[in-house]
């Protein structure tokens, strides 16, 4: 306890932020709906901002950062993402088409 | 015989007490001989209510009470709810509900053993890890990570079945934009599959009412509930803040954090709530109409649905939309069960809290807790996006 960001309250800067982040992710879809915004573009919103959430909730409310015990425990969460990036291999893969629309570096 | 006892000789000889009282009960007694462990009732009994003041406990029934109770609810529910011969249709098979109300029951017992037992716990005896590579951190928490661990493979599967078929799976829109054309040339037959995101009949062209103007009336559940679970996260560290405090009268403290583990409690049933009216009944509410996902055709066993997409008039297609419906409900639903699980919990944590059960050297059961359920607050992050707005 007691940590802080920016000398604030870490937890309350965590909180604001993950609130802001989803206003924005909702209203970038209705933009998107109404055509303000490309497809391409709000697949780069929504993953930024994804990620943007994913770590605060992470480093922040799980306490993967600022403990003594943060390190040990962040490499045990990370454990799977081995398994994670095996699935997304085959994922690539088994994609109808990648045989044949690979780039050029990936070629022998 | 004479014992001259002053006053301050009597504080003294309370002070010394008080300090190795603290000192023992802090301190984890050494282990016991097998002969001990036969003529010492100190440690309770493994049904109910251990002995603290005595010694950590040893034995406890309900894990292995509750795995059997999952396993006879699991199966049995499995085979409630089984597929007709056509693979197009649910059937409810009803000879199987008596077993799920045992394993459901059975459950219920476990979770009244674990509970009966840690009511009296007040945070002495937390055991530490001994083994390389967790030296030193309370062994709960190194098996709630070690717990999470699996359940990240778990959400991982569902994601990547999500992206896989996705990726590999034509878009309806597409087909349709190709005049029911797929994009190697070949034609689009009645019934093909293709794929319909959820966010088609959430967040997309398909929306019925736009009372918000800013987005669509059906997105309103999903938007409520992403906020509704970011509050409850925050929710529980206020209560594991709190529950830390010293500066509080005990009672004041108590009240506070049942107040938060309750708040947590209110918003995890609101988004459950939502979920259901979102996925069965649907919502018209002054201003606000949606119909469910349900009334719109969005089902696993929809193989005819009318297409119409966006931009196309009256044109329209019939497609399956088993394999894009299946990959919502399972994902969602998964994350939706584990909901219901944190909010089993959390009522148990509520009812201690209210009475009087956490304080600053009992706080850990709450972070612990609250580590489960950012993890569910985090899936949902990436379920939101994934699932309700692309």
């Amino acid at each position: 306890m007691g940590h802080t960001i920016l000398g604030k309250d870490a937890y309350n800067v965590n909180f604001v932020m993950l609130m802001i982040l989803t206003a924005v992710e909702v209203g970038a879809v209705a933009a998107s709906v109404k055509g303000a915004i490309v497809d391409e573009m709000i697949i780069l919103i929504l993953v930024s901002i994804g990620a943007i959430k994913f770590l605060g909730i992470a480093f922040v409310f799980m306490h993967l950062r600022m403990e003594a015990d943060s390190n040990i425990l962040t490499l045990t969460a990370l454990f799977p993402v081995f398994f994670i990036l095996l699935m997304i291999l085959f994922i690539a893969i088994t994609t109808p088409g990648a045989p044949d629309s690979l780039p050029a570096w990936c070629r022998f | 015989m004479s014992i001259d006892l002053t006053e301050e000789r009597i504080r003294q000889i309370i002070d010394e007490e008080m300090k190795e009282y603290a000192v023992r009960k802090r301190t984890p007694v050494a282990p016991s001989t097998h002969e001990d462990d036969h003529h010492d009732d100190h440690h309770g009994s493994a049904w109910g209510p251990h002995d603290w003041e005595h010694g950590a406990p040893h034995n406890s029934w309900a894990p292995i009470i509750m795995s059997f109770g999952i396993t006879i609810f699991l199966f049995s529910f499995a085979s409630t709810f089984i597929m007709n011969d056509d693979l197009n249709n649910t059937i409810f098979n009803g000879s199987y509900l008596p077993m799920v109300l045992v394993g459901f029951a059975v459950i219920i017992s476990g979770l009244m053993i674990w509970w009966r037992q840690d009511l009296s716990f007040d945070g002495h005896y937390e055991p530490k890890s001994a083994g390389a590579p967790f030296q030193n951190i309370d062994i709960r928490k190194v098996g709630m990570w070690v717990f999470l661990m699996s359940e990240m493979m778990v959400f991982s599967s569902l994601f990547t079945t999500y992206i896989r078929y996705r990726l590999g799976t034509e878009s309806c829109q597409t087909i349709l934009d190709n005049h029911a054309t797929y994009s190697n040339g070949l034609p689009f037959s009645p019934g093909d599959a293709c794929w319909v995101p959820a966010s088609y009949f959430i967040a997309g062209s398909h929306s019925e009412s736009w009372t918000l103007v800013l987005f669509p009336d059906t997105l309103v559940p999903g938007a409520i509930n992403t906020f509704a679970l970011i509050i409850s996260s925050f929710t529980v560290v206020l209560a594991l803040k709190t529950a830390k405090r010293t500066d509080l009268d005990p009672l004041e403290r108590s009240r506070k954090v049942r107040n938060y583990l309750g708040t947590t409690l209110a918003l995890a049933t609101l988004f459950l709530l939502l979920k259901m009216i979102e996925w069965f009944i649907g919502f018209n509410i002054g201003p606000f109409h949606a119909p469910s996902l349900l009334s719109d055709g969005y089902t696993i066993h929809n193989e005819l649905y009318t297409f119409a997409g966006a931009g196309h008039g009256g044109e329209h297609i019939d497609v399956n939309l088993r394999l894009s419906a299946s990959t919502f409900y399972v994902a969602t639903g998964t994350h939706g069960a584990h909901v219901f699980g944190g909010m089993i919990g959390l009522s148990y944590m509520t009812y201690k809290a209210h009475k009087g059960g956490y304080s600053p050297n009992n706080a850990v059961s709450i972070e612990y807790f609250g580590i489960y359920w950012h993890f569910v607050d985090l899936v949902w992050v990436l379920v939101f996006p994934a699932f309700y707005l692309y």
